[in-house]
């Protein structure tokens, strides 16, 4: 899928620390990892790892205490516009956090006309052919409550793909999902990978991760213990903290 | 995937008859029959016992509390009048004036031009206007006359050269016995248009002609001397008389004999008249009027003075109050000036500096001196002049200011008027100004002027408040710090004490600071003050209060916005933040939007809080419903029905307010 290797997340030795009364976390220790455009990654690892930190570090809804992060050639460290990062990065929540006083549309619509500054039509027609696209077109006038949980992750992929963003982070997409919902999600996000997606993304899905992903990240403790084809991480792990976390899991 | 949103469509059963019970008995708004059982309770305890039912029939005859008598009227009425004699003051080429009367006006050209005539000097200017050719009488010796007026009058007296006749209508004319054509006993009818109880004159009556010559004026202004159905007579201008009919005087009331009709003109007018209704007689109107003067006494006519409750007429108005004021025994007034007419029941007279001549009547007068002795009116040359005094009188009043040489004193008299309902042209009601509670007219002002302040005070506190809320959770230690000590100081200080704080202390210091602090203190105080004047008419402490109020309410709404900002969900700033919109944008999109809706509640509560604390600015002396209330408390002792009113008259607003906020509330709700 990604043949061409153009990287365009470039993380470079990490480090990011938690200050707490009872003591420093290393919650990133010296992660480094390179995403090249199209492709799409998949993180694993047990609670605590890291996992979710890597994934906010990349469009800074967390810091980073040293090294360096390049995101589509733009340093995060010292970057003028945050904002115009994030427009390139979509990000998809465990919990949709959708606006809950928003109907499904006024979701879609509302950073396109604040940030992308677009006219209301058009803002409009974008979320339609979007919510057409995740297989909710007939939701675009209900509040996200009146949604089943799938249908809200799914309008929130929309949203997140409504600013055009050249990056697609997942942060464990389907876990707050029925099991009978995940797989309505994973086909959107199939489908997106189908299209040349460039995606990072956490979840324990792997069925998804097989079929989906180029690249199966397993991380502990804060750190990248092993990096390899989905295939070969899943069914034969080289590391021994990798194949004790898989063998809990599986 | 289609499948799993299909919804599984359940058979729903009809609800049981209990169900339907307990959900009608759910949805009746239980409060409110509490709050109107309360208050019908109330109000039949008050007219239900007989010293309550009492004290209301009582607060009900007080003219000023009763539903008829809650309004004072102007009556705008068309009045029939006797015009008594009409008269022109016209202007001649050279801007002398002359009164002209009626009866020696030969010819009126509404739009006629007075030219000058050819020898006339230079600065003369032709005036065009109503052309008046009227009869002059007083004639220089070389003059030819245009014409000779043939009139009858009684001799009243003869010397050699000059006889004096007395004409019907009471004027006395010096005329030669030249001009007298024929003199023969008998009796002159008098002019009872004039005067209806005047005597006929008996004597020796002469024909007299008199030579005139005719002079051309621009009428200035016309006058009529009108007398009212009562016998009161006044001088109006001829200009708003709507209109003349020809009558008859009868006579019916006149003690002499013969008597004939003699014909005059009714006119009518429009007369004002300001009062209460107290009662109606067929289809007329029964007015009482009440006309404050003030009067001007010299302090030397006081003989004796004695505090007295001024009695007020019952038989006019039983209702009438009897008020606190003093007696005055004066002796009359001196009046000096030239005698200019001199009639059976008046005299005029012409005092100095004035235009119009006074009418006092001959009975009221005393000790009249006349210099030169036995001058009579139409002396010219010297003018005859006249002092005497007034009969001294009794005046009962209240008096408003007095030093060693005035006393200003307020009068009331009190009059019935009756106007005829057919009369009536318009009818313009005032609003009293108590406030209470069978007159919430006069509450108006007080309950606006709540409102006006709960709004604006509350607007300014929403303001300050969702700043320093978000100061609060911003994060930024600085601005954290500056909310959290505006907060935890303001909220110490009691309402009325932050009140006084920014009316009296720190308005007046900053604009005493010296340099650019109190340059900007005293515009912005100025600007408001001017606004105030604009507004409310009079500048008051009401922009201070505004803001006291709000600073006040601002610490308690930071804080309601902090929790409500706080309460929302840590991913909505998250996503919004990941979809590239700015702090700010996050906050006022996605956050602020859902705060606001779970904060509704409490803020609905300190706004109905923030309505009834208004209530303290009375400290400021500003006329708010508690302040007038307690105004007119105080003035008219009824404690019950003023403070019992004021009180409805809050629960009415912050049940109004109650009702807007959970209309909003539902409003803004989410499904």
């Amino acid at each position: 899928m990604a043949e061409e290797k153009t990287p365009i997340i470039e993380i470079r030795h990490i480090h990011k620390r938690f200050h707490t009364p009872r003591g420093i976390v290393h919650a990133l220790n010296d992660v480094s990892l390179t995403v090249h455009a199209g492709e799409v990654v998949t993180i694993i690892g047990p609670s605590g790892s890291g996992k979710s930190t890597l994934l906010r570090c990349i469009n800074r809804l967390e810091t980073f205490d040293s090294g360096s992060i390049v995101v589509d050639g733009i340093p995060l460290r010292g970057a003028k516009n945050i904002n115009l990062i994030r427009t390139e990065v979509g990000m998809v929540f465990q919990s949709f956090n959708l606006f809950p006083h928003k109907t499904v549309l006024e979701n879609i619509t509302l950073a396109q006309r604040v940030v992308r500054k677009r006219k209301k039509d058009e803002a409009i027609e974008k979320a339609r052919y979007l919510l057409q696209k995740v297989g909710i077109a007939d939701k675009e006038d209900v509040y996200p409550s009146q949604l089943s949980g799938g249908q809200q992750q799914r309008a929130a992929i929309a949203r997140a793909l409504a600013m055009d963003p050249k990056i697609m982070l997942f942060d464990e997409p389907t876990s707050a999902l029925d099991p009978e919902m995940i797989n309505e999600v994973l086909d959107v996000m199939k489908a997106l990978a189908k299209e040349g997606m460039t995606m990072v993304v956490v979840s324990h899905e792997m069925g998804f991760a097989r079929a989906a992903s180029d690249r199966t990240i397993f991380m502990d403790a804060g750190q990248i213990v092993e990096e390899n084809t989905p295939d070969v991480l899943f069914d034969s792990p080289q590391t021994e903290r990798a194949r004790i976390f898989l063998s809990k899991i599986l | 995937m289609a499948s799993s949103t299909t919804e599984p469509l359940l058979e729903i059963d009809p609800p049981s008859w209990k169900d339907r019970v307990v959900f009608l008995y759910r949805s009746i708004p239980w409060w409110m029959v509490i709050l109107i059982i309360t208050l019908t309770a109330a109000l039949i305890y008050m007219f239900g016992d007989e010293d309550r039912r009492q004290t209301m029939a009582f607060l009900a005859d007080q003219p000023k509390l009763t539903t008829e008598n809650k309004f004072e009227v102007t009556y705008e009425v068309l009045e029939d009048v006797l015009i008594v004699q009409q008269s022109s003051l016209v202007l001649d080429v050279e801007n002398r004036r002359h009164t002209v009367l009626d009866d020696d006006i030969v010819e009126s050209i509404p739009e006629g031009i007075l030219t000058c005539p050819p020898d006339a000097p230079a600065d003369c200017v032709s005036r065009r206007g109503k052309l008046i050719t009227y009869r002059e009488y007083e004639i220089a010796s070389d003059l030819t006359p245009d014409g000779i007026l043939t009139v009858v009058g009684l001799i009243t007296d003869e010397q050699d050269n000059s006889i004096e006749i007395t004409l019907r209508d009471g004027r006395q004319i010096q005329v030669t016995p030249e001009q007298i054509t024929k003199r023969e006993n008998g009796e002159l009818a008098c002019d009872r248009v004039i005067n209806p109880l005047c005597e006929p004159l008996v004597g020796e009556i002469a024909t007299i002609e008199r030579p005139y010559i005719l002079e051309k004026g621009i009428e200035a202004r016309g006058d009529a001397l009108v007398r009212f159905d009562d016998g009161y007579e006044t001088t109006i201008r001829t200009q708003i008389i709507r209109n003349i009919d020809d009558i008859e005087i009868g006579c019916d009331e006149y003690p002499y004999e013969p008597c004939e009709p003699i014909p005059a003109k009714r006119a009518t007018i429009p007369d004002n008249i300001v009062g209460i209704e107290t009662g109606r007689d067929g289809d007329d109107i029964l007015v009482r009027t009440v006309e404050q003067q003030t009067i001007t006494i010299d302090a030397n006519r006081v003989l004796e003075r004695q505090p007295t409750i001024v009695q007020c007429d019952k038989e006019i108005d039983p209702h009438c109050q009897n008020f606190d004021g003093v007696r005055l025994e004066l002796s009359g007034e001196v009046i000096s000036g030239r005698l200019t007419q001199e009639t059976d029941v008046h005299y005029f007279i012409q005092q100095e500096g004035r235009s119009e001549a006074l009418r006092f009547v001959r009975r009221d007068i005393v000790n009249e001196v006349r210099t030169p002795p036995d001058c009579v009116d139409r002396d010219q040359n010297p003018p005859c002049m006249i002092t005497f005094t007034l009969i001294g009188e009794t005046i009962e009043g209240r008096i408003l200011s007095e030093d060693n040489k005035q006393i200003v004193l307020e009068i009331v008299p009190e009059r019935i008027v009756r106007i005829h309902e057919g009369d009536i042209t318009a009818v313009k009601r005032r609003v009293p100004a108590d406030c209470a509670l069978n007159n919430p007219r006069g509450c108006n002002e007080g309950i606006w002027l709540t409102i006006i302040v709960t709004f604006a005070a509350y607007s300014l506190a929403l303001v300050i408040g969702l700043i320093f809320g978000m100061f609060r959770v911003s994060g930024v230690t600085f601005l954290v710090n500056i909310a959290t000590a505006y907060v935890e100081f303001v909220r110490g200080v009691p309402l009325a004490v932050l009140l006084v704080i920014f009316a009296f202390v720190i308005g007046p210091r900053l604009r005493d600071t010296e340099g650019i602090i109190g340059d900007i203190a005293t515009e912005v105080y100025t600007g408001l003050d001017a606004f105030e004047r604009t507004v409310f008419g009079t500048e008051s402490l009401l922009a201070e209060a505004v803001i006291g109020l709000a600073v006040g309410y601002g610490a308690f709404l930071a804080e309601i916005f902090r929790a409500g900002i706080q309460s929302i969900h840590r991913g909505q700033i998250e996503a919004a933040r990941s979809l590239g919109m700015s702090y700010l944008q996050s906050m006022r999109h996605v956050i602020l939007p859902q705060a606001i809706r779970i904060i509704l509640p409490p803020l609905g509560n300190d706004f109905i809080a923030m309505l009834k604390d208004t209530s303290l600015i009375a400290f400021l002396a500003l006329p708010d419903l508690f302040q007038r209330g307690r105004a007119d408390a105080a003035a008219s002792y009824q404690v019950i029905d003023v403070y019992i009113g004021v009180a409805v008259y809050y629960v009415l607003m912050t049940l109004f307010l109650s009702l807007l906020v959970r209309y909003i509330e539902r409003r803004v709700r989410l499904p």
